[in-house]
């Protein structure tokens, strides 16, 4: 009796064992080996297929990710990313591994160094990787393990300044430049934003998407687009090559639901 | 070795080795005299770990001779259980109330073991307790695990609205301060010139941040520094018979307002700020690597906030 239903159960088992692997095969697998993740994470293949496109990928140390060891809320994690001895960046993309969205901050550097600092809110405790794409069209990865677990008299974070008035704040922003010595001028920029995930109560996805540094003419000179993952009232740092012309630069974006972010800055802006 | 008995000796050795296995923990809480009539448990200067159980705080008794008065209750009910077995071998006077100095977990999740007795507090503690005592008490349970079985939190059931009261032959003065936390209460023990400066002061520790308003504290230390005591018992670190907690939690409080305001103005951004180093007149306060780049993370975003200028708004251009 045993026996028999063991031997039924079991080929049907191997059947639909048989066929699941061939799906997985067909999926990554047979078609290009998912490539060991020096970090381990257990999101790795899915982030590979899923957010790399099943691209050429290589782990590299000229990708700096500086995160804390350990966060002490997991609503403003800050980190920076910066690719030094890599020519031509074409896109950094931040990505959180164990958030239930992955996808953090597409940034295009275009007139920009390959270089931005934000926060994001973590679920738990993640890799956080940054996958920067050279012409070449290989994605140079690097990242970093953040324990997410909280330290501490952590308690939940609360709106800090968006708080009751977010509404007539919304978009709102707050920045300014520092010139430095080489010709860089890093821009600190901060907009009143809720970034609602979406996956809290009956709050609706609400975020802002887009943020791009503009000069005086109007050419785009970095571009960063932002995910849900990214912290309230969203803080970025980036760093323009210099040779700019109209003495300032303009902050333009927009938010998921539309709304305009528009505002400029003076080079020589003091505070 | 057969599977399933090899699995069962790999989860007995498992169960045995684990760190904070429940039966076996104790804090082995001693109490020191400190003064007549007083006593005071030392915990460490760490953060709370697996090891520590959240033993890192300093709770204290005055034993009056009405019965016993409790200050502070410790990071878990094990704890709380501990100190009272250890105060009934010191005193068969019955605990006649506890009083909390603030709302921080490793200093009141203890109740548990005194809920027979009326526990104070400041109305603003009280409040607090009950508005986030749950998840401070969930995360001490990440932090420090199987010490914190059977932990629930108590809320302190009498608001301090007073300046001081006798109690038996100790007159206490109740001194209300702000800015470690979002409410603080210091005690001063008249008679015998003891002060329980709460975490106002720390000594030789790095002083902690997560619900500070800094210009309060430092009002607070400037008000704590005026009351003459014979001894401080400060809320983290050695017992001392001057006001140097005091300082040195002022010392360190100005440098890192200082710090990070000055890293705000130089267009620093967040992980940059978390990796400046630390002086080293400040290396040698215990914990003080993990409490800056704590303090960064509960201080930095409302500085931002403040420093950073409004850009010129041309959505109605």
């Amino acid at each position: 009796m045993i026996d028999g239903g063991m031997g039924k159960m079991g080929r049907i088992f191997q059947l639909a064992a048989i066929l699941f692997a061939g799906i997985l095969c067909a999926r990554s697998a047979c078609a290009g080996t998912i490539p060991k993740d020096p970090f381990n994470s257990p999101m790795w293949g899915w982030v590979f297929e899923g957010i790399l496109n099943e691209g050429q990928v290589v782990f590299d140390d000229h990708v700096k990710v500086v995160a804390p060891d350990s966060a002490e809320g997991n609503f403003q994690v800050p980190i920076s990313v910066r690719v030094e001895g890599l020519d031509d960046i074409q896109e950094i993309l931040l990505i959180v591994d164990l958030n239930p969205i992955q996808k953090a901050a597409r940034f295009v550097p275009l007139r920009a160094r390959p270089y931005f600092a934000l926060r994001v809110k973590m679920g738990q405790a993640s890799v956080i990787r940054a996958a920067a794409l050279t012409k070449d069209g290989v994605w140079h990865i690097g990242g970093k393990y953040v324990d997410a677990s909280g330290g501490g008299c952590t308690v939940p974070s609360v709106a800090i300044s968006s708080g009751a008035n977010w509404e007539t704040n919304l978009n709102n922003v707050q920045a300014q430049v520092w010139p430095q010595k080489n010709g860089v001028d890093r821009i600190r920029a901060r907009i009143i934003h809720p970034m609602d995930t979406g996956l809290s109560g009956n709050i609706p996805a609400f975020f802002m998407e887009r943020l791009s540094i503009r000069d005086a003419n109007g050419a785009e000179l970095a571009r960063l687009e932002t995910f849900e993952p990214v912290s309230e009232d969203p803080v970025i740092t980036l760093e323009v090559k210099g040779e700019v012309s109209g003495g300032g630069y303009s902050i333009t974006g927009i938010d998921n639901n539309g709304n305009e972010i528009n505002a400029w800055v003076e080079r020589a802006s003091k505070s | 070795m057969k599977g399933p008995l090899y699995l069962f000796t790999i989860m007995i050795c498992l169960l045995a080795s684990a760190p904070g296995r429940s039966e076996s923990l104790s804090y082995n809480l001693k109490p020191v005299k400190v003064a007549k009539d007083t006593y005071v448990f030392q915990g460490s200067r760490e953060h709370f770990s697996l090891e520590n159980g959240g033993n890192i705080v300093n709770t204290g008794f005055i034993v009056t001779n009405e019965g016993v008065v409790v200050i502070d209750t410790g990071p878990s009910a094990r704890y709380g259980y501990e100190m009272h077995s250890a105060i009934n071998e010191v005193t068969p006077l019955p605990i006649i109330r506890v009083i909390i100095t603030h709302h921080h977990p490793d200093h009141f999740l203890g109740n548990q073991a005194f809920s027979d007795v009326p526990i104070w507090a400041l109305p603003e503690t009280i409040a607090a307790v009950r508005a986030e005592g749950d998840a401070m008490s969930e995360n001490l349970y990440r932090l420090v695990g199987d010490w914190m079985l059977g932990t629930e939190v108590i809320v302190p059931n009498n608001s301090v609205n007073r300046s001081g009261e006798s109690i038996g032959d100790h007159r206490l003065r109740y001194i209300a301060l702000q800015g470690h936390d979002k409410a603080d209460l210091a005690i001063l023990d008249e008679t015998t010139g003891i002060l329980f400066a709460g975490d106002q002061a720390f000594m030789d520790r790095a002083p902690t941040t997560p619900h500070a308003d800094i210009a309060k504290w430092l009002e607070s230390l400037d008000e704590l520094e005026n009351i003459d005591f014979y001894l401080m018992i400060p809320g983290h670190g050695p017992v001392i018979g001057d006001a140097e907690a005091v300082r040195q939690t002022r010392e360190y409080l100005v440098w890192l307002v200082k710090t990070l305001e000055d890293a705000a103005d130089r267009g620093s951004e967040m992980t940059e700020v978390m990796n400046l180093p630390i002086p080293e007149k400040f290396a040698r306060l215990a914990s003080v690597k993990e409490e800056y780049r704590r303090s960064v993370h509960h201080l930095w975003p409302e500085i931002v906030r403040r420093k950073l200028p409004k850009a010129i708004d041309r959505r109605n251009d």
